[in-house]
Parts: structure tokens; sequence; C-alpha cells
């Protein structure tokens, strides 16, 4: 299952917000990606989630897959 | 964005001497001082601010990394400066392991997008092992240097 979500922070995805999905993404039964254009890069991996380098405004898509996916999901989208 | 937009050569320390995050910060913004970056007038607000935002949550973020940075007014635009520590540094990173490698990053306050550009460059950098273990492996300035333009030419994709 997946979700289109929008940078709203406007200091984009800097390193504390990336920090939280990073950490709230291992708190799940669920193997979670992030995608901007054409990279995807693991949620739970705070250095992957910063090198999509997400500026205020930009559309990404929230990729959950596995046993607690609903859940990982609801909670990253939170953190937009 | 390339390293050699916002690294100050001069101020590139090969062996940090501190093994406390404090005087990891303090070593490296004063580096930047002694390289003509920062004034000494602002040494101790600069400082102040990058711990600040340490409280917030430790920008040791795994792997031997840290990236310590705050906005600042004292800039004009993004500085940085990269450390390597042989002895490691206790930085309450986010897997508990001492830091080896930091970038430092001071920003104007009005220019998240390039602070977010350079944070882009770092972590796409570090995430390649090669990189990372070569920089810990650095043990002179002409070392760091070498890596870093390396990367900004794309030798390390």
């Amino acid at each position: 299952m997946n979700r289109l979500v929008t940078v709203a922070n406007p200091d984009g995805l800097h390193m504390r917000v990336a920090l939280m999905i990073s950490e709230c993404a291992k708190k799940y039964n669920a193997t979670v990606t992030i995608t901007k254009d054409s990279e995807t890069v693991s949620a739970r991996d705070i250095l992957q989630v910063l090198t999509l380098g997400a500026t205020p405004g930009v559309t990404l898509k929230i990729d959950a897959q596995g046993e607690q996916a609903s859940e990982a999901l609801n909670a990253i989208c939170a953190l937009f | 964005m390339r390293f050699d937009e916002f690294i100050v050569v001069d101020s590139i320390n090969p062996n940090l001497q501190a093994t406390k995050k404090d005087d990891a910060i303090r070593e490296m913004v004063r580096s930047l001082v002694k390289a003509g970056k920062l004034s000494e007038d602002d040494f101790d607000s600069v400082v102040r601010a990058i711990l600040k935002r340490e409280e917030l949550g430790s920008t040791g973020i795994g792997r031997g990394i840290a990236v310590p940075h705050t906005k600042h007014p004292s800039v004009q635009g993004l500085v940085g400066t990269v450390a390597v520590s042989n002895k490691g540094v206790e930085f309450d990173s986010l897997d508990g392991e001492p830091v080896y490698v930091l970038f430092l990053l001071i920003s104007p306050p009005n220019d998240p997008q390039n602070h977010l550009r350079a944070l882009e460059l770092i972590a796409r950098q570090l995430r390649n092992d090669t990189f990372c273990k070569f920089l810990k492996q650095a043990r002179n300035s002409e070392d760091i240097l070498q890596l870093i333009s390396e990367a900004d030419n794309n030798q390390f994709d």
C-alpha cells in the first residue's frame, strides 16, 4: 500500500525530520520505502532518507509492505 | 552541490584531538575561526548554537559519522568543515558508537535550501562504503581534500 505526501516543513526534510522518520519506521514490522522522482530509499536508514534532499512542497510516495504496513504508513505520513 | 562549494579547505582537520562532543565542536569551530571564515567574536555564539541543536537530538547518525550544524547570522553563505578523529569522539550517537568522521555546517538563517543540499551530498557520499572507509583512514589534510575532490568528480559512484 502507498500514499503520497507533500513536504510541509519550511526547512524541508532536514536531519531531525529524517531521524523521526527512520526511528518511526524501525518500530513496525513493515518494509517502508520513500520515493522521490526515480529514487527510492529505505525509510529506516537516516542516511538514505537524507539523500532525497526533499525541499518544501515536494511530493513523496511512501510505500509500506508487511504485517504492520497500515500502521507504519499512518505513523510515517503523520510526520509530514 | 559539491563539497568545494562549502568546505573551507584551510579548516580541514585530519587529527581531531577532542574525544567529547562539546570539545570536538569547539575544536572544529575554532578551525573555521583560524581559517578566517568566522570572527573570533562569533566563536562562542556559534558553538552555543550548535550545542543547542545537539540538545534536540544528536547529529551522530551512526556508522561513525556526525554532522553537527546550526543556522547562524554570522555567515553569509553555507560554511562547512570536516574533521577525522583517530581516537573516536563520544557523540551520543544513535547507535551508541563513537564518531570518527565529522562534517560541521553553519548556514545563514534564510538559506534552508543549501543546508538541505549539503546534507544530501554528505549523506549520499557517506552511504558509499569506500568513501566512508577511506575518510576514516585519512591521516592528513591532503588525503581528505583528495577524497572530497574525488567525490565531487563522481569517482565514488
